[in-house]
């Protein structure tokens, strides 16, 4: 399964500030796709950084992305829009300069729409305008030469605009409408924010099984198998998050994710962005976590084909001689509690003996 | 009331000419207990070696971190300490607050402005001075009365405040709704909010505490 990750930003832990020297820091960490967040306008100082970092990009396995406004208004009235689209239009002009995979927005409050359909409707026709933008700002053919320095442009797919979901009950982006909006527009993709899904679900994803629901969920209704997610902890209430937070001090736990991903996410090609407030630390939190689970699987997996091989060899059924591995193993356990049990009991027995051995001993 | 059991950690300019040392010599003399982090010797501010700050040692058992916005405009060096310095805070368990008021050069409001949103989810307490208030509206594109709860629900903050000196109003934008106090005593922007940070962990839970916490009777 192609699974990657890494910060939304540059590493907390980076010393220089430029998003080449992030990138540097987090293939030394193990990591391999960042954020970038978008500037008010593109710079020409910032053109030059954000072409480094889609040459290196370019030349290694490293996935780029980039989020849009933190905050936007599609929903709002035609100025406002305006406002928000004006704001996004920077994003696609940096990510197609930075080579970025995935280019995420929000769509902001409900406004004067109600959930349902219909403002389902007016979302999907926002974003398909988007999504056209997107492929009119990647690449025109007959602008080629122009373009010789953006092979990307031209050698592979333009950007997916990734429509994210929102942590609270007032704006727009639940898991329904996000999967309903990216199921009807080509070019987009669901970008599951954990965080903001455990919040507005007033804490949904506990277990593995609730992973699974969530991807099974995705996988009926939006039909792809690319998935850009969100991880940070989060503090929530009344189904609204109210605070990121590290993932050790939140509810929502990473380790059941990882399980799922190590047991059933073969399907999937998958980015796990980290936006905590511990960016780089908790993405390797998570990477050390997905590593634990699949060494657990593939452990369970070799065990199995032992067995097997046992079972061939000697003639035994396997699930017979997984019953006898079974009672092997209860035996050797209670086997130990004994011995502990006995452990115990030992000081209490010293110290009542103490007196008579030490006389003996004299 | 108990503030001599509030810490306050600080990092800014070694002479304390910036808007975090000016909060945390406020908390002093209302008797917090107050560290200032700041590069020692003749190493200049903004070229000062930030490997040198134990941040560590520094934030153990602190309430808060005060920062202020104006200080990645130092330089390279200074912006990397107060990135350390969020970062730290977090692992330790101490708040972030951040001051944001209109840097000495103007023009480079929203490049400060710009880099407290990329930390924005390391904040807990956002302060806005007035001088920048109306500024940071302008770039956000929002009315500066609404700029609180807007700041508030876009970055999940959660508590974004203000303070008026001229009108003694302290406006206060948290998850439970917004509170509109007056101060009885005339006071700058530092004091009050060098009074809410070390009433705040003493005035209780909720609306009601923070409420109190507003009102920054410190005697």
């Amino acid at each position: 399964m192609p699974l990657k990750l890494g910060p939304a930003g540059v590493p907390l832990s980076c010393k220089g500030r430029t998003i080449v020297e992030g990138m540097d820091d987090i293939t030394v960490l193990g990591l391999d796709a960042m954020e970038v967040q978008t500037v008010r306008t593109i710079q020409p100082q910032h053109f030059d950084q954000y072409w480094q970092a889609g040459i290196l990009s370019w030349n290694s396995d490293f996935e780029m992305n980039m989020h849009g406004p933190y905050y936007a208004e599609l929903l709002g009235s035609r100025r406002e829009r305006n406002r928000t689209l004006s704001k996004m239009e920077t994003s696609l002009q940096a990510g197609k300069i930075i080579n970025a995979r995935h280019l995420t927005f929000h769509v902001g409050p409900y406004g004067e729409y109600r959930p349902g359909s219909e403002t389902n409707e007016q979302v999907a026709n926002v974003l398909a305008g988007v999504v056209d933008r997107v492929r009119e700002v990647w690449g025109n053919a007959e602008e080629e030469e122009d373009y010789a320095a953006f092979p990307w442009v031209h050698e592979t797919e333009p950007s997916l605009v990734g429509v994210e979901t929102s942590g609270q009950q007032e704006l727009w982006g639940t898991v329904e409408e996000v999967l309903e909006v990216c199921n009807h527009v080509e070019g987009t993709v669901p970008v599951l924010n954990m965080g903001h899904i455990h919040a507005r679900g007033h804490g949904r994803l506990r277990t593995s099984e609730d992973y699974a629901e969530l991807f099974d969920q995705a996988r009926e209704t939006f039909g792809g198998s690319t998935f850009y997610c969100h991880f940070a902890g989060v503090e929530h209430r009344m189904g609204n998050a109210l605070h990121y937070t590290q993932i050790k001090k939140s509810d929502l736990k990473f380790e059941p994710f990882a399980e799922f991903l190590a047991e059933e996410g073969d399907w999937m090609d998958i980015t796990i962005i980290s936006d905590s407030p511990l960016l780089e630390h908790d993405a390797m939190y998570m990477l050390q976590h997905y590593d634990k689970a699949r060494q657990r699987l593939l452990e369970i997996r070799a065990r199995d084909e032992r067995r097997a091989k046992l079972a061939a060899q000697t003639g035994i059924d396997p699930d017979e001689l997984k019953r006898k591995e079974e009672d092997a193993a209860a035996a050797r356990k209670a086997q130990l509690a004994e011995d502990a049990g006995k452990t115990t009991k030992k000081p209490a027995k010293k110290t009542a003996t103490k007196g008579s051995s030490s006389k003996g001993g004299r | 009331m108990g503030t001599c059991v509030v810490r306050i950690v600080g990092f800014g300019r070694p002479d304390r000419s910036d808007r975090a040392s000016a909060v945390l010599s406020a908390a002093a003399e209302i008797g917090a207990s107050t560290v200032h982090v700041s590069p020692e010797g003749s190493t200049g501010f903004a070229t000062m070696d930030q490997g040198t700050l134990d941040w560590r040692a520094a934030l153990d058992s602190a309430h808060w971190l005060v920062n202020s916005s104006s200080t990645v405009l130092e330089g390279d060096a200074p912006r990397g300490a107060w990135g350390a310095s969020m970062a730290f805070a977090e692992l330790e368990g101490s708040r972030s607050v951040m001051v944001v008021g209109m840097p000495e050069s103007p023009e480079l409001l929203a490049e400060a402005w710009g880099s407290v949103i990329e930390r924005i989810r390391q904040i807990h307490l956002l302060f806005f001075e007035s001088d920048a208030l109306g500024a940071i509206a302008e770039l956000e594109g929002i009315e500066p009365e609404s700029l609180l709860s807007s700041v508030r629900d876009r970055g999940l903050v959660p508590i974004v405040c203000n303070y008026e000196p001229g009108t003694r109003k302290a406006c206060v934008e948290h998850a439970l709704g917004s509170i509109e106090v007056r101060t009885s005593a005339t006071m700058d922007s530092e004091s009050w909010l060098a009074a809410f940070l070390c009433e705040l962990p003493l005035s209780g839970p909720g609306k009601l505490g923070l409420e109190k916490a507003a009102k920054a009777e410190t005697d």
